[in-house]
């Protein structure tokens, strides 16, 4: 069965957050991914005030980030968290991009290793295993209130595999039904390495969706985070869209100094339509089938889901209902 | 004193009117990238308002108006002066 979530970027302020989620809720999604960046709000304090005011919906922080958060720290943090809301929490683990990581002065080192021995270490404190790895020795001093599942957030060919070797899920950050298949097959090349079942890992598609009735408003919204995704794209996915030299280097510039406005001038929106689901809310319903078909048992809606967002929420639900009836799921 | 104009506009609004006159407000709002200028306790005020069903009440609409005119001045003035465009006919 496929289920569907909301991704909220908590940038704005606690109480439109929470009235954001209380309306998630409401709408019926399963849950809601509260992503994790240095420059936002920390989504751990965050969901530890949603949860309260919540009941049904489970939480995703992610993607949280080893070389930012010390996994020690990742593992305390969700600990505690499953003491506000046992059995609603999860967390994504990735390497996140190599921008954002040099602009806060951490060098992306290593990222598979990283990523495999942050789950070892989350994995075993969160089971109340002593940890003894490398340098990393210790156990929890509390037991947590739930298990939790740990998804691997991942673009890269190698990292989705690992995704499939390690993860309880994968966060496959694509949006573009073909690209969805690629990410798809490898996250299954992983599998296969363990002997899991396909069926015992949760694989996300982390969708990047800007919709509005009106076309234009809806490119205009989604632009920076095309050029996000963009920058932290895998060498062969930018190759793919022939997303290459001056014009690449044009888009790193304003994302490293935020500058939106440039970014309106050097963004092509072709390559915005290659990496968002951008357009009237009827581009969303055309692509559902298509990506619930490949398999993916997690349909996440992100940020930015439109210039309007309440209304497009229900636009949206709308369109997961009719698909929902039309594939019998 | 464009909340003030805008609460005469709604006054002469039918009940259906004003719902959906406050679904319209509160998506403007939430759309909002300007919301670090609402302060905190008006924005605590219209999420409660919304989850106990109230923001329909003159009291709250009222805040949530004043949160729109901040966050979203031309959005409001536009609105406003659809209401009022609507009050002369």
């Amino acid at each position: 069965m496929t289920t569907f979530s909301v991704e909220i970027v908590p940038k704005d302020p606690l109480w439109k957050i929470d009235l954001l989620t209380y309306i998630i809720e409401e709408l019926g999604f399963s849950g809601v991914w509260l992503s994790e960046h240095p420059h936002n709000r920390s989504s751990f304090i965050t969901a530890s005030s949603l949860l309260k005011k919540t009941s049904r919906v489970w939480m995703g922080l992610g993607v949280v980030n080893p070389y930012t958060i010390n996994p020690f720290v990742i593992a305390q943090l969700a600990a505690s968290l499953t003491e506000v809301a046992p059995n609603r929490i999860r967390i994504a683990i990735g390497a996140g991009d190599k921008t954002t990581l040099e602009s806060i002065g951490i060098e992306r080192v290593k990222p598979l290793e990283k990523i495999r021995e942050a789950v070892t270490i989350i994995r075993q404190l969160l089971s109340k295993k002593k940890v003894t790895i490398d340098r990393v020795h210790g156990r929890l001093d509390f037991n947590p209130r739930s298990s939790v599942l740990i998804y691997i957030g991942a673009q890269g060919p190698k990292m989705l595999q690992l995704g499939g070797e390690i993860g309880d899920g994968v966060l496959a950050n694509y949006s573009n039904p073909e690209d969805l298949e690629w990410a798809y097959n490898e996250v299954r090349k992983g599998i296969e390495r363990t002997g899991r079942k396909i069926e015992s890992i949760d694989i996300a598609a982390y969708l990047t969706v800007s919709l509005d009735l009106d076309p234009e408003k809806a490119v205009k919204t989604a632009i920076p985070y095309a050029a996000y995704i963009l920058c932290g794209l895998p060498e062969k996915m930018m190759e793919r869209m022939d997303v290459r030299g001056e014009k690449l280097i044009k888009v790193k510039e304003a994302v490293q100094k935020g500058d939106w406005l440039r970014l309106y001038d050097v963004m092509d929106v072709d390559i915005v339509k290659k990496l968002v689901i951008v357009g009237q809310p009827r581009i969303l319903r055309e692509k559902l089938g298509e990506i619930i078909d490949i398999g993916y048992s997690q349909v996440v809606i992100g940020a930015p889901i439109g210039p309007r967002i309440l209304q497009t929420l229900r636009e949206i639900k709308k369109a997961i209902d009719e698909a929902k009836t039309r594939l019998c799921i | 004193m464009d909340v003030a104009r805008f609460m005469e506009a709604v006054k002469e609004l039918a009940i259906e009117e004003k719902h959906s006159l406050v679904g319209e407000l509160l998506d403007i709002l939430l759309s909002s990238v300007n919301l670090e200028v609402v302060p905190d306790d008006v924005g605590w005020r219209v999420n409660q308002a919304y989850r106990d069903g109230k923001l329909i009440e003159d009291e709250f609409l009222r805040e949530l108006a004043y949160a729109v005119s901040i966050a979203e001045p031309a959005k409001f003035r536009r609105v406003t002066e659809r209401l009022k465009g609507e009050g002369l006919r």
